[in-house]
């Protein structure tokens, strides 16, 4: 005799359906207590040790602080003509420091084998990840993203890399402590001011707002 | 005027066939709905995992908000306190970012399957279309959660995604050309990415998402009940089975041992544990993008593809998917299922190959990572 397979079905069914009751009273019963239990701990009130309790306000101070920080930034961005990136004597060959420009773009700055500033962009021309502040031994930087190099004295990619512009030069001034501007640049590299170094030394790095809206 | 309402009336009509409200009444939607029996029956439990993984989503969601703080300095401060300092928190952070890997998973699964089945034709479009939509919110879910622990690797990932989204214009003609600009400044609210995008995801994420989901979802679950399940194939076994209570039953059996399972592995397996990078830090504005940044996996099909070719041509290739997908009851409709199934195999060997040998893939081809 075959079997009516509507009948087969309808049988299977039966079987699933009794299954299923069982797993599920099975299944909820634990769940109520691995769940429950997990719920209402996530819930109370969490208690600390003092020294967790230290660390994670002395953390969220910190950022705050940094938080803060960046604002004033921004803050003096809006409301004065240049802006600090660095005191000369602290810039490097080979480590680039890294600010934020008027655009709200990241840029960094170098100095040259004769002391002079290099400032530029750092955001990459390919697709605007920020390149990296360490030269290597060719005269490079390089964008982690995709491998861009770029040359720091022409802002120029290394030929073969995936970004096809250079990184644009910003103009910039030194300006000493009593707010004297001693020199500028323009982002075409047109020095205007003094130009003997020793004269420069303790004075500080700016970039101008008026470079900036002229880009 | 005939003409006018002629046209209204056929209008009308073909609303009618393609969401049949007369036949919402308790006969219909639970009485006589049957699931057909036959090879590919398992596709029919997708949709309902994938719900089952959304579900999971909007309680373990709900958890997280209790303790996360929406701002560029708090952010990643009070997910560390999530996981480290709230009891179980760890787990329903886990348990938050792994059912979204799952629901994504069943989503793409799901869309793949109804496809070859041919559970898109007449009058099954508005099924097919609403569930579109909830395949790119789905991808829309996973974009902006991304961001919001403000880690450097999502923050610089997101940065970078958005400036390819603002670079699609200059192959963009005329006036069209500024549109990905405005839409980036639309996206990011500010100059650079800070504190405007963070809002922005946040609300999108755990607001505007959530209720565009549920609305269109139960567009999309209402509309499947009025039409009962597809046949889904050419030679059918003549068997079905109750949808009520034997079909949901085993649903409820699937979404118990889904529970189960990623239960278990939310308990013991951090999300992380996958990702090349070890614990996130905070993002740094000044600094240098940490190397081999990536998205989450399941924006690997188009990731690669932009780390690979050409621009312009994985722009061309993700309009045309997307053009396609909406319109796939009209292209496909005389299409059959055997030939529905050959493509659906070439999309999932595409998907599974890009997303597992993606970055073997690219240092074939370029050397060195990503
Ligand atoms: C949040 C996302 C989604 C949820 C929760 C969901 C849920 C469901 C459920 C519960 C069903 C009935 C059972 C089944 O056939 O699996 C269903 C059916 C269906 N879904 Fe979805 N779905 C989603 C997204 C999608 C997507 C992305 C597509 C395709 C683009 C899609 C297309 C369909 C089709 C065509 C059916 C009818 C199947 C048939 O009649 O055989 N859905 N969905
Ligand atoms: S973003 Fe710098 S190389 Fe691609």
């Amino acid at each position: 005799m075959p079997v009516d397979p509507k009948e087969d079905v309808d049988r299977e069914e039966r079987r699933v359906f009794l299954k299923a009751f069982g797993g599920i009273g099975a299944a909820l019963f634990l769940l109520s207590m691995g769940t429950f239990e997990k719920i209402f701990g996530f819930f109370l009130k969490q208690d600390l040790t003092r020294d967790q309790e230290e660390h994670i306000l002395s953390e969220k101070i910190q950022r705050l602080e940094q938080t803060a920080h960046e604002k004033k930034l921004e803050l003096e961005r809006l409301d004065k003509d240049y802006i600090l990136v660095a005191s000369l004597d602290s810039l490097s060959p080979v480590k680039g420091i890294y600010f934020i420009d008027y655009l709200m773009r990241p840029a960094m700055a170098f100095c040259d084998d004769d002391g002079f500033p290099i400032v530029l962009s750092a955001k990459c021309t390919h697709l605007g990840c920020t390149v990296g502040n360490i030269v290597d031994d060719k005269g490079d930087i390089l964008c982690p993203c995709h491998m861009s190099r770029f040359s720091i004295k022409t802002g120029a990619p290394v030929p073969g890399s995936p970004a096809k512009a250079p990184l644009p030069f910003l103009g910039w001034a030194i300006i000493d402590k009593n707010k004297n501007i001693l020199l500028t640049q323009d982002p075409h590299g047109k020095r205007q001011g003094i130009t003997d170094m020793d004269k420069l030394s303790g004075s500080s790095l700016y970039v101008l707002k008026k470079y900036s809206e002229e880009a | 005027m005939p003409e006018q309402k002629k046209g209204l009336a056929r209008m009308l009509k073909s609303l009618g066939e393609r969401l049949p409200m007369d036949k919402f009444d308790f006969k219909h939607l639970v009485m006589e709905k049957e699931v057909p029996v036959h090879k590919m029956s398992w596709a029919y439990y997708l949709g309902g995992l994938t719900l089952f993984f959304f579900l999971v989503q909007v309680v373990t969601g709900i958890f997280l908000l209790f303790y996360y703080e929406p701002t560029v300095s708090d952010a990643h401060a009070s997910v560390e306190f999530i996981t480290r300092y709230v009891k179980n928190g760890f787990f329903i952070r886990n348990l938050h970012a792994w059912a979204s890997s799952c629901m994504i998973l069943c989503l793409m699964a799901h869309a793949i399957t109804t496809f070859a089945m041919k559970a898109f034709a007449r009058p099954r479009e508005i099924i097919w279309s609403s569930g579109a939509l909830l395949l790119l919110l789905g991808f829309t879910f996973g974009f902006t959660g991304y961001l919001l622990p403000w880690h450097q690797i999502a923050v610089n990932a997101t940065k970078v995604m958005l400036q390819s989204i603002d670079r699609s214009g200059q192959y963009l003609p005329g006036v069209l050309a500024g549109v990905p600009h405005y839409l980036t400044q639309l996206i990011q609210g500010g100059p650079m990415i800070g504190q405007a995008t963070l809002s922005r995801f946040y609300a999108l994420h755990v607001v505007i998402l959530p209720l565009l989901v549920a609305g269109i979802l139960g567009l999309h679950l209402l509309a499947v009940q009025l039409h009962g399940m597809s046949q889904g194939t050419d030679k059918p076994t003549g068997k079905s089975e109750k949808f009520f209570p034997f079909f949901i039953l085993k649903d409820l059996i699937v979404w118990g041992v889904a529970f189960f399972i990623i239960f278990i592995i939310a308990s013991c397996l951090p999300f992380e544990s996958f990702s090349p990078f070890p614990l996130f830090q905070p993002f740094n504005a000044l600094g240098a993008t940490p190397e081999g940044i990536k998205p989450e996996w399941y924006f690997y099909f188009t990731y690669y593809p932009l780390e690979l070719l050409p621009f312009w041509l994985v722009m061309i290739g993700l309009t045309a998917t997307g053009v396609v997908l909406f319109l796939t009851p009209r292209i496909f409709k005389n299409t059959s299922r055997p030939m529905l199934a050959v493509i659906a195999w070439l999309i999932t060997a595409y998907l599974v190959i890009i997303t597992l040998f993606g970055s073997f893939i690219y240092a074939l081809v370029k050397g060195g990572h990503p």
